[in-house]
C-alpha cells in the first residue's frame, strides 16, 4: 500500500494530462483533416506505455525485495485434486520469476518454487545450515578437502521417465559452473566432475572451499537431465511436483508427481499465484482464494494477527536490509564518517517503523549462518558519537548527500533514514530508482553515494571480500582472512575465521545494516507443514496439509 | 475519394514505420539493461558480458532494428528473451483480460455519462443539474485505484458478491466466473472514465444550447427538449465521439492502475513487468503491435467519416 500510494495520483495525473493534450492536438486537426488527428493518438498509443510503465516497475528475477512487489493473480481458491486425492493448495507469493531458466538466470523467486519441488539438489540442509543428503548421500572427502565422491541415491527418475544417472549430475554441475551461469561464482572452485560409473560422481576443486557442500543445498547443486534445453519455459525435474502450467504474468502451477521416489505429497498440486499489490494479497487470502500467504506486508499483519482464525508465523529470513555506502568516493571513504551514519540510526526505531518486525544486527551475519556473533555493540547508536565523528571528519557543519533507492521497498524506510541522518546534520536527498536502473548506476558502476537494498542469500559475507562488490570495500586483511577461511579444510576453524572477519567488518563500517527482515506467512490453522523461515527464498510444499 | 483513400493509406504506413523507429530508440534510452537483471545482484563483470553476448544485446543497434522489422515481415513480432513467450501469443492472452475491460467500461460510461451530461446540461441553472455536475467533479477527483480499493472492501470482502482480486486460471472457459471477475474493475474504470466524458457532455450540450439554429428550431414551435434531441444532439455529438476516442486511447495508462489494484494480469501489467525486467524485444513488439491496432481504427474511422459525412468530402 505505502509504495502505491503516493505514486498513483502522480500517475493519473500524467494519464489526464496526456488526455488533455491529446485532445487539444485532436480539437485543431479533427476538422479539417483526419489523418493528422489519427497520427497524434498513435503517438500517444506507442509512448504512453513506457512512460507509465518506467515509473511503476517491480524488480523481477534477481534476489531481491521480499516486501513488496511482483506481479499477478486470480480466483477460484482450492480446486479438487488429481489421481491419488489431495486437494491442490494455492500458495501467495510476492515476486514472479521472469524466466524458469535456473541456469542462467538469477531469482530467489525462481529458487522458491522450483528447488526441493521441481529440481532437487544433490545435498540438502535445514535452515540453520545443517547439511544431510539429498540426491547424493554425504559425500567422502579426500583428506587435503579437493575430492569429493558423491553415491546417487537408486530408483530416481526425472519427470518425464529417464532414469538419474551420473551423467545428469556432471552435466548439471558443469552448467551450473559455466562462464554466464548464475553459480559461477559460488561453483568456481570446481576443477573437474567425472562419473566413472551411473551411480557416482567425483568431483575435485582447484582448492579446497569449505561452503561447497553447501552450494550443493543450494541452486549450485541442482539436478537436471544431461542436455537441457529449453529451460526457460520447461522444468523437467525429479522432485516431489512436476512442472504444469506458467500463467506468464499470475500464476505458476505443479502437480503432484505420483512415481516420486521418496515420500509422494499429501496435496494434489500447488498452484503459486502471484501479487504485485500486498492488499491485493490479503484481500485474497481473506476471502479464501489462497491457502497460504507468503510475504506478507509488514502493515497489514496486524489484524491477521488479531483474527483467531488465522495462524500468523513470524519466520526468521537471511535478508539483511542493508544501507549501502560507496567506500571509493567522499565523504564515506572516510571510515569515520560510516561508522557516525551507523551510530547516527537508531535500529530499534527503525523495527518499530516496521511494525516490530525484523531483527537487529550488527554486522553482515545473519543468525542462522554458523559464524553468527551477536554485534550490535559494535557501533551502537549514539547521536553525539557520531556528530563528534563528523565534526573529527571536517563534517561538523553538515554534509549532503544523496540515497539512491530501489523504488519498490518503501519509501517511509528512506525518509526513516534522512531524518535520522539530518538529526547529526547529514542532509539526504532521496532519489528514487527503478531496479534496472540502480542495477546499473548503482550496482555496476558504483555512481552513488548512498542506497539501499536487501540481501537475501544466506552465506553472503565474501561480498565484503570483494574489492569490485558495488560498495567498494577494500580492506586486505578482510579479503585475507575470507581466503583463509574458505579454503579452510575444517568447519570450526572456518567459522572462527568468519566471525573474525565478520567483527573486523563491522568494526570497518562498510555499510550499515538496518536489520534482518522478517518473513511473515499466514494460513489457517488446519493448513500445515509448510516452511515458515526463509519463504521467499525455498518453500518446499511437499509436506503440506489442507487438513478437514 | 480513391485519391483520398490512397492517400490516406500512405499515410498509415509511414506512421507504422516512424512508430517502429520511434518505439525502438526510446526503449533503447531507458537505463539498465536486461543482462544486468537476468543476472541479478550477486554477479560478476564477465557472468554479465557472457549473458549479454548469449541475448546478443552487443549486435549494433541497426543490425539489432533491422532484425526485428525483418522479422515483423513474417508475421514474428518477437519474443521474449527471458521465457521465450512470442509478443503475439502473450498479448492474446492479456487482451482476452484487458480489452473486455477497456470496452464494458467504456460502454457503461457513455451508457451513464451521455444521457446525464445531457441533463446536467440542459438543466445547468436548476438543482439536480448542478448536483450531477459536482457528483462528476467529485468523481474526476477521487483517484481509482482508491475507489477500486473501496468497491473491493464493500462488495468483495464485506458481502461476498465479487471476487477481490484476480482472474480465473483458466480464462473464458467459465464465463460466469471471467464476468464476475471483472465486474469491479469495469464500474471502478467506467466511474473515472465517465466522470470526465460528463463533463464534456454537459458542456458540448451547454455549447448547443445556444447556437443559432437551435434559436431558429424552438422559433418554429419545438419545445427546447424538442430542438435539443433533434437538432442539438447530431451537432453535439461530433465531440463527444472524438472524446470518447482519446479517452479509449488514454485508457493504456488507466489499466495498468486498475490491473493493479485488481491484480487482474492484462495487458497493463505486462508492459510493466516486462519494461522493468528490460525485456525490450517483447515491449517493442508489444507496444508496436498495439499501435498498428490503434493506427488502422483511425484509418478506418477517417475512411468512415468520409463516407458518412458529406460535408468532409466537399472541404476537401
Amino acid at each position: 500500500m505505502r509504495e502505491l500510494r503516493p505514486r498513483s495520483p502522480r500517475r493519473l495525473a500524467a494519464a489526464a494530462l496526456a488526455a488533455v493534450l491529446v485532445l487539444a492536438a485532436c480539437g485543431d486537426d479533427d476538422d479539417d483533416d483526419g489523418g493528422a488527428a489519427t497520427e497524434s493518438t498513435a503517438e500517444d498509443g506507442t509512448t504512453a506505455p513506457e512512460d507509465t510503465g518506467a515509473e511503476t516497475t517491480a524488480p523481477e528475477g534477481t534476489a531481491a525485495p521480499a516486501t513488496t512487489s511482483g506481479d499477478t493473480a486470480t480466483t477460484e481458491g482450492t480446486t479438487d485434486g488429481g489421481d491419488g486425492g489431495g486437494e491442490d493448495v494455492v500458495i501467495g507469493a510476492v515476486l514472479e520469476p521472469t524466466s524458469l531458466d535456473i541456469v542462467t538466470v538469477a531469482g530467489a523467486a525462481l529458487d522458491q518454487i522450483l528447488l526441493d519441488n521441481v529440481y532437487e539438489t544433490l545435498l540438502k540442509a535445514n535452515f540453520e545450515g545443517d547439511i544431510s543428503a539429498g540426491l547424493a548421500d554425504l559425500p567422502e572427502v579426500s583428506e587435503d578437502g579437493l575430492t569429493y565422491t558423491f553415491t546417487l541415491q537408486e530408483g530416481v527418475t526425472f519427470h518425464d521417465g529417464q532414469p538419474l544417472t551420473s551423467a545428469d549430475v556432471k552435466w548439471s554441475l558443469e552448467a551450473l559452473s559455466a562462464e554466464g551461469a548464475t553459480e559461477a561464482p559460488e561453483l568456481a572452485a570446481i576443477d573437474t566432475v567425472e562419473a566413472p560409473d551411473d551411480q557416482t560422481v567425483v568431483v575435485t576443486l582447484s582448492e579446497p572451499d569449505i561452503d561447497f557442500t553447501f552450494q550443493l543445498t543450494r541452486r549450485g547443486g541442482a539436478v537436471l537431465p544431461a542436455d537441457s534445453t529449453g529451460l526457460e519455459n520447461t522444468a523437467n525435474g525429479t522432485g516431489p511436483f512436476v512442472f504444469d502450467e506458467w500463467n506468464v504474468g499470475s500464476s505458476i502451477s505443479l502437480t503432484r508427481n505420483d512415481d516420486y521416489w521418496g515420500d509422494a505429497p499429501a496435496v494434489s498440486g500447488v498452484t503459486f499465484l502471484y501479487f504485485t499489490d500486498p492488499n491485493a494479497a490479503v484481500n485474497a487470502f481473506t476471502t479464501g482464494d489462497v491457502d497460504i500467504l507468503t510475504g506478507v506486508n509488514t502493515d497489514l499483519v496486524g489484524p491477521l494477527q488479531e483474527n483467531p482464525d488465522y495462524v500468523v508465523n513470524e519466520g526468521e529470513s537471511t535478508g539483511e536490509f542493508t544501507l549501502g555506502m560507496n567506500n571509493s568516493r567522499p565523504p564515506f571513504d572516510n571510515p569515520d564518517v560510516r561508522r557516525a551514519i551507523r551510530q547516527a540510526i537508531d535500529k530499534e526505531a527503525y523495527r518499530e517503523l516496521n511494525n516490530g518486525f525484523g531483527t537487529i544486527i550488527g554486522g553482515p551475519v545473519p543468525p542462522s549462518d554458523p559464524w553468527y556473533e551477536d554485534l550490535t555493540d559494535v557501533a551502537p547508536f549514539d547521536p553525539d558519537a557520531a556528530r563528534t565523528l563528523l565534526e573529527g571528519a571536517g563534517y561538523g557543519d553538515g554534509l549532503d548527500v544523496t540515497l539512491k533507492w530501489p523504488n519498490f521497498y518503501p519509501v517511509t524506510n528512506a525518509e526513516f533514514v534522512a531524518s535520522q541522518l539530518e538529526e547529526v546534520g547529514v542532509n539526504v536527498t532521496i532519489e528514487t530508482v527503478e531496479f534496472a536502473v540502480w542495477l546499473e548506476e548503482v550496482f555496476t558502476n558504483a555512481d552513488y553515494d548512498m542506497t539501499a537494498v536487501l540481501h537475501v542469500e544466506p552465506r553472503d559475507i565474501g561480498n565484503y571480500a570483494n574489492p569490485d562488490y558495488y560498495w567498494r570495500y577494500d580492506n586486505p586483511e578482510v579479503q585475507d582472512l575470507y581466503r583463509q577461511a574458505k579454503t579452510s579444510t575444517d568447519q570450526e576453524t572456518a567459522n572462527d575465521l568468519f566471525r573474525q572477519m565478520a567483527r573486523q567488518v563491522s568494526e570497518d563500517s562498510p555499510v550499515d545494516w538496518l536489520g534482518l527482515a522478517a518473513d511473515l506467512t499466514v494460513s489457517r490453522p488446519e493448513v500445515t507443514g509448510y516452511p515458515t523461515d526463509n519463504t521467499a527464498s525455498r518453500f518446499d510444499a511437499s509436506g503440506i496439509t489442507l487438513g478437514g | 475519394m480513391t485519391w483520398f483513400v490512397l492517400r490516406r493509406l500512405a499515410l498509415l504506413v509511414l506512421a507504422i514505420f516512424v512508430s517502429s523507429i520511434v518505439v525502438f530508440l526510446l526503449l533503447r534510452l531507458l537505463p539498465g539493461d536486461l543482462a544486468r537483471v537476468v543476472g541479478g545482484t550477486e554477479a560478476t563483470p564477465e557472468q554479465i558480458e557472457a549473458i549479454r553476448e548469449e541475448l546478443g544485446l552487443n549486435r549494433p543497434l541497426l543490425v539489432q532494428y533491422l532484425d526485428w522489422v525483418g522479422g515483423m515481415f513474417q508475421g514474428d513480432f518477437g519474443v521474449s528473451a527471458l521465457n521465450g513467450e512470442t509478443v503475439t501469443s502473450e498479448l492474446g492472452k492479456k487482451l482476452s483480460v484487458s480489452a473486455p475491460l477497456v470496452l464494458a467500461s467504456t460502454v457503461l460510461s457513455i451508457l451513464v455519462a451521455v444521457p446525464l451530461g445531457i441533463a446536467a446540461g440542459a438543466r445547468h441553472r436548476r438543482a439536480d443539474g448542478i448536483a450531477l455536475s459536482a457528483v462528476s467533479q467529485l468523481g474526476i477527483a477521487l483517484p481509482s485505484f482508491w475507489v477500486g480499493l473501496m468497491l473491493i472492501i464493500v462488495f468483495a470482502v464485506n458481502w461476498r458478491l465479487f471476487p477481490a482480486q484476480g482472474f480465473p486460471l483458466d480464462g473464458w472457459e467459465e464465463p460466469g466466473a471471467a464476468v464476475k471477475a471483472l465486474v469491479l474493475p469495469t464500474v471502478t474504470l467506467a466511474l473515472a472514465q465517465g466522470a470526465v466524458l460528463l463533463r464534456f457532455v454537459r458542456s458540448a450540450t451547454l455549447d448547443v444550447l445556444h447556437q443559432d439554429y437551435i434559436r431558429t428550431a424552438r422559433a418554429k414551435g419545438l419545445t427546447r427538449t424538442q430542438a435539443l434531441y433533434r437538432h442539438g444532439l447530431r451537432n453535439a455529438s461530433l465531440p463527444i465521439i472524438s472524446i470518447i476516442g482519446v479517452q479509449v486511447a488514454s485508457l493504456i495508462a488507466g489499466i495498468v492502475v486498475i490491473e493493479r489494484v485488481f491484480t487482474l494480469p492484462g495487458v497493463g501489467q505486462m508492459l510493466v513487468r516486462d519494461i522493468g525486467s528490460r525485456d525490450l524485444e517483447k515491449v517493442q513488439g508489444t507496444v508496436l503491435l498495439i499501435a498498428i491496432v490503434v493506427l488502422v481504427i483511425g484509418f478506418l474511422v477517417d475512411i468512415t467519416h468520409r463516407l458518412v459525412d458529406p460535408r468532409l468530402r466537399v472541404t476537401t
